[in-house]
């Protein structure tokens, strides 16, 4: 069976690695005076919070999904790498906000909040794609040796360039494909991982979940390369949060608005979990 | 009027008991004038569903009258979630524990989304009648024993152009809250029902087989009535078991929690007889449950404690 209908559950968690790109030039403006780095990593933490707050029992998370985070620039790095409700307890920082709460007898209270944050990184350096896929591969084959019945596991990376390690761009695209390529040809039997990408800026036209590398510029055709097709499982999501993917389309935004990237991101980490409106 | 009935809840096959978020339940009146069941399909992802889920079933078949609405039942239940849910609170608070934006975000915004439908069989001037009330993808079904009559399907799943009911990832539900705060801080009065209720009323009962599921094992009967049929005698929770293990196996089934009520209703019968064939959950395993009082099953499923 490989059809991508494995649910992320509490005896067969599924796994989401996010790949986050840190390189120097992550740190350019991006959207409401937060650089492309801060941006990306509050839609990561957003995604993260959502997971939790969607598999909430009580007051830790089920452990439905195994989280990695791996940040890439000169080095690789595997910042966080554990269950949900792991995750869940020790973030990276926290910030203190007060908030007002339900008292529980239909007023309000206010209390200490703690904001928890799971990445935490300066962009700075290279883009060593190539080998952040390969240390998601790695920890993948790590995984499936555990978990033989899961769900294929999904990788969510986000960049605001193309690889290269400070020698050849061409080298570093090549090995970055190889890579990959090695990714999707890992067998579960849920389908092979699955690998979505995002790349974040405005230095070129934008292109969304394309069917087909025609009259695509030299980014999207990278892109369109190393991404997956999007599953026709994920299709009733996609059409749900009116992603404009369609049969065929390739799990990929270039040159991403800010909406389309928390779009995107959402609807990649959902990919074994349901909301509320989905039983 | 001879009636049989018994129940069934297999959690789904890739997670826990705990996690199975379906509930059954059925009281007999002792007027032996009323009988009623319920099951419901609590949306896992959501927040405590399973107790939002045993609530609703609990209402609906304590509800004694015959003339019910079936939203202020759906009320009823929300008012005791809510209440479970104001002493989480603060239970949460005396505990002195450091709320994360998580929590705070549930607290503020998260309620329960559960199906629920819910079947009467009751007695009005000397003759039988029946009624059902359904929100969501979970079924009740009467399949008449002869010809005259035709069957009944009661849900608010929505069809096709080829009349086939359209099963999805976003069913109708009741909601578990009756107001959540925006973002200003602002209590927001949400409505308890998302989609429509279907409604069948008044119907004269005649003999036959009433069967009530949850989406995955509805959508499956639905396809092949021979199957069925043989759903329909089971008798025992590992035959259940097994039946729904070789079809979860052979992928005809989906791995869903999986709820079954079957009811059996002769009309040949001058006396009124009911009788509880078995009644059974994956926590009381391969055993009858016996003494059902108040028609509740034992689940051990409270709010967790905050201090934990």
């Amino acid at each position: 069976m490989s059809n991508y209908s494995k649910q992320w559950s509490s005896k067969e968690p599924g796994y989401l690695i996010f790949l986050l790109d840190v390189s120097g030039s992550m740190k350019e403006d991006y959207e409401a005076g937060k650089s492309r780095l801060e941006y990306a990593s509050l839609v990561i933490n957003n995604s993260i919070k959502d997971i939790c707050l969607a598999n909430m029992n009580g007051v830790i998370p089920k452990d439905r999904v195994h989280i990695s985070i791996i940040t890439y620039n000169n080095t690789v790095e595997v910042q966080v790498s554990d269950y949900l409700s792991k995750i869940y307890e020790n973030p990276k920082n926290t910030i203190k906000v007060r908030k007002k709460v339900p008292d529980g007898a239909g007023g309000l209270i206010e209390i200490d909040t703690e904001i928890q944050n799971w990445v935490d990184a300066n962009a700075t350096g290279v883009t060593h794609m190539a080998e952040a896929f390969r240390t998601a591969k790695e920890l993948i084959h790590g995984w499936i040796r555990e978990h033989t019945d899961g769900a294929a596991p999904i990788i969510i990376n986000v960049s605001d360039g193309m690889p290269y390690d400070g020698i050849s761009e061409d080298e570093s695209k090549f090995r970055c494909i190889q890579e990959v390529l090695e990714i999707k040809d890992i067998q579960t039997g849920d389908g092979a991982p699955l690998v979505f990408n995002a790349h974040i800026g405005e230095k070129g036209s934008p292109c969304k979940y394309p069917t087909s590398n025609n009259n695509l510029g030299e980014q999207a055709r990278f892109l369109f390369e190393i991404s997956s097709d999007i599953p026709e499982s994920m299709m009733k999501t996609a059409k749900h949060i009116e992603l404009e993917a369609v049969f065929g389309s390739k799990g990929m935004i270039s040159n991403a608005s800010p909406v389309e990237l928390i779009k995107f991101i959402n609807f990649g980490s959902s990919g074994g979990i349901r909301d509320i409106g989905e039983n | 009027m001879k009636l049989e009935y018994k129940g069934f809840i297999l959690h789904k096959n890739s997670e826990y008991f705990p996690d199975c978020a379906d509930n059954i339940a059925y009281k007999h009146y002792d007027s032996n004038k009323l009988i009623k069941f319920a099951i419901a399909d609590g949306i896992s992802k959501s927040f405590l569903p399973k107790i939002w889920s045993r609530n609703l079933v609990d209402e609906y078949v304590l509800y004694e009258s015959i003339d019910y609405d079936f939203v202020k039942i759906a009320e009823s239940a929300q008012q005791k979630w809510e209440n479970e849910f104001k002493s989480y609170i603060q239970a949460l608070r005396a505990s002195g524990g450091q709320f994360t934006d998580t929590l705070v975000s549930l607290l503020r915004f998260g309620y329960a989304g559960s199906t629920l439908a819910g079947l009467e069989i009751y007695k009005k001037d000397d003759n039988w009648y029946w009624r059902s009330s359904v929100l969501g993808d979970s079924l009740v079904m009467f399949f008449p024993s002869d010809f005259d009559h035709t069957r009944q399907i009661c849900t608010s799943l929505k069809k096709t152009a080829e009349n086939n009911y359209i099963f999805d990832n976003y069913p109708d539900y009741f909601r578990s809250r009756a107001q959540i705060l925006d973002n200003d801080d602002n209590y927001q009065t949400i409505d308890i029902k998302y989609g429509d209720i279907c409604e069948t009323q008044g119907q004269s009962l005649t003999s036959g087989r009433f069967v009530l599921v949850t989406d995955a094992l509805a959508e499956f009967l639905l396809s092949d009535e021979e199957i069925l049929e043989k759903f329909i005698d089971i008798k025992e929770p590992k035959e259940f078991e097994e039946f729904v293990g070789k079809y979860r196996d052979n992928s005809q089934l989906k791995d869903d929690d999986s709820s079954f009520i079957s009811i059996t209703i002769s009309m040949d019968d001058s006396e009124d007889t009911f009788s509880n064939l078995g009644w059974y959950d994956s926590v009381h395993h391969h055993e009858k449950i016996s003494n059902i009082s108040n028609c509740k099953i034992e689940t051990n499923d409270t709010l967790p404690s905050p201090v934990e």
